[in-house]
């Protein structure tokens, strides 16, 4: 454990000192600031009233998104475990949605939607395809350990589904979610960056960039890095509390 | 209880063909045979789980011990009664949780529990389960000798209080001995010997009269006297 912490730990100073490295080779503020302008910029952020709205906005809009995600899959997967035919009406619309282009379907929906609401709206859709199939997964095991305890007994549906289906599922799903929400926060940022939203990570970084502002760029993404690594985190503490029952 | 013109196919393989079969109401029957001779394929018939051609009359509910507790762990003892019953008072599970030799474990989770105990939180649940017949399925062969012998005294007991009609899957001639009424063999889906064992009660390590016949029908190609 101390060890594997001594080589996370080293693999971040070697990220440093190609940073390092690579400004000194590059010498241009205005395509690589140096790793203190970018920490001096940090550090205003943090005092900035704007950024904390903008920071409040990209983690609302990102936790809207996975929980809508996570609500349609688990009704969905729910669905599907109990139903073939349901199965097979949404496999191919899942497929649809983990292979279409990101980028693609924000320009589409901003046609259609709000620039606030069109990060949200891609983020759920990227995210539903990963909740859909962590959960069928885990729903599929919970079935087949138990699936013919449920016949024997003839256990009602809404009691397999409440009582067996989803705790079974819970923890398995909980491992992923941390990854998965983290994705929903590099999605939102992109989304937010393209539809130019307004008290968001992501617009803000389209500002940064457009004013030529790059060390405040580079400070905002370090920032959405810290933050990814805190929601992953954040989940994992979550799910080691929550199946405690399984160590 | 009646088997008629029961059987089995998958694709163009026959797993069971049996002729037709009255099972006395009642009593304990074993059924006997060795992996794949479609002992666990008759109880899924009987339960209603898996389609056949012939027909069952006379099973009513039934209720299933499996050779796995199937205990969900993330929830307790309590908890798993519950899931299958669709009433059940906190008095009828201690009561029942008492009698298989668990009273007070009703807020233990399965992790807590033995591998004996499990198969006891199993018993009880098919026992308390309301039913007609009950279907076991080899529930004690992962079981050490004595608690095997245990926990045969202990179904045998529980039996005698409603003495439901019982199938009791197994392919240890010494259990069938031990708690059932009839034994009847399959081989290759097939009946193969049908015997009358009395009024069963015997002693699980005492040798026993009818265990060479029975043996023999397990192991012998062509029927069984």
């Amino acid at each position: 454990m101390k060890k594997n912490l001594i080589f996370s730990a080293l693999a971040i100073v070697a990220m440093w000192l190609i940073w390092i490295a690579a400004y000194f080779i590059v010498r241009n503020d205005y395509l690589l600031p140096s790793f203190w302008a970018t920490c001096r910029e940090l550090g205003r952020q943090l005092i900035s009233a704007a950024f904390w709205r903008a920071f409040g906005g990209t983690l609302l809009r990102t936790f809207a998104a996975f929980a809508a995600a996570l609500v349609l899959a688990v009704a969905l997967a729910s669905c599907s475990v109990l139903s073939d035919a349901v199965r097979a009406f949404f496999a191919p619309i899942v497929s649809v949605l983990r292979t279409v282009p990101t980028m693609a379907v924000i320009l589409i929906l901003l046609l259609w939607t709000s620039h606030a609401v069109a990060p949200v709206l891609v983020s759920l859709l990227v995210l539903f395809p990963a909740l859909y199939a962590a959960m069928l997964a885990a729903l599929d095991e919970a079935k087949e350990n138990y699936g013919a305890l449920c016949r024997a007994f003839k256990v009602g549906v809404s009691r397999k589904i409440f009582k067996l289906y989803l705790p079974a599922a819970a923890p398995p799903v909980l491992a992923q979610a941390g990854s998965i929400l983290s994705m929903g926060l590099k999605i939102t940022v992109s989304g937010e960056v393209l539809a130019q939203t307004f008290h968001s990570l992501g617009g803000a970084m389209q500002d940064a960039q457009l004013g030529l502002e790059i060390p405040r760029l580079f400070a905002l993404t370090l920032l959405v890095v810290l933050l990814g690594f805190l929601l992953e985190g954040g989940c994992l503490l979550l799910s080691k509390c929550i199946v405690r029952w399984r160590e | 209880m009646k088997l008629c013109g029961i059987k089995k196919t998958y694709g163009d393989r026959i797993t069971l063909a049996l002729p037709d079969l009255e099972l006395e109401a009642g009593k304990i029957t074993a059924v006997l045979g060795e992996s794949g001779a479609g002992k666990t394929t008759l109880l899924n018939i009987v339960s209603g789980m898996t389609s056949h051609e012939g027909t069952v009359e006379g099973a009513g509910r039934t209720s299933y011990l499996f050779q796995d507790p199937m205990l969900l762990p993330h929830l307790t003892v309590e908890g798993n009664l519950r899931f299958v019953l669709e009433k059940g008072t906190w008095g009828e599970i201690s009561a029942m949780l008492a009698r298989v030799g668990l009273a007070g474990r009703e807020a233990s989770r399965p992790r807590e529990l033995s591998g004996g105990e499990r198969q006891r939180v199993a018993l009880a649940r098919a026992f308390l389960y309301p039913h007609d017949t009950l279907l076991m399925d080899e529930p004690f062969s992962s079981l050490g000798l004595s608690l095997k012998k245990s926990l045969l005294s202990l179904t045998r007991e529980l039996w005698r209080e409603r003495r439901q009609t019982v199938l009791f899957v197994t392919h240890d001639v010494r259990e069938a001995l031990c708690l059932a009424h009839r034994a009847i063999v399959l081989r290759r889906g097939t009946l193969c010997g049908d015997f009358n064992l009395g009024e069963g009660e015997r002693d699980f390590f005492a040798p026993q009269p009818m265990e060479e016949a029975l043996y023999l029908a397990l192991t012998q190609d062509g029927p069984a006297e």
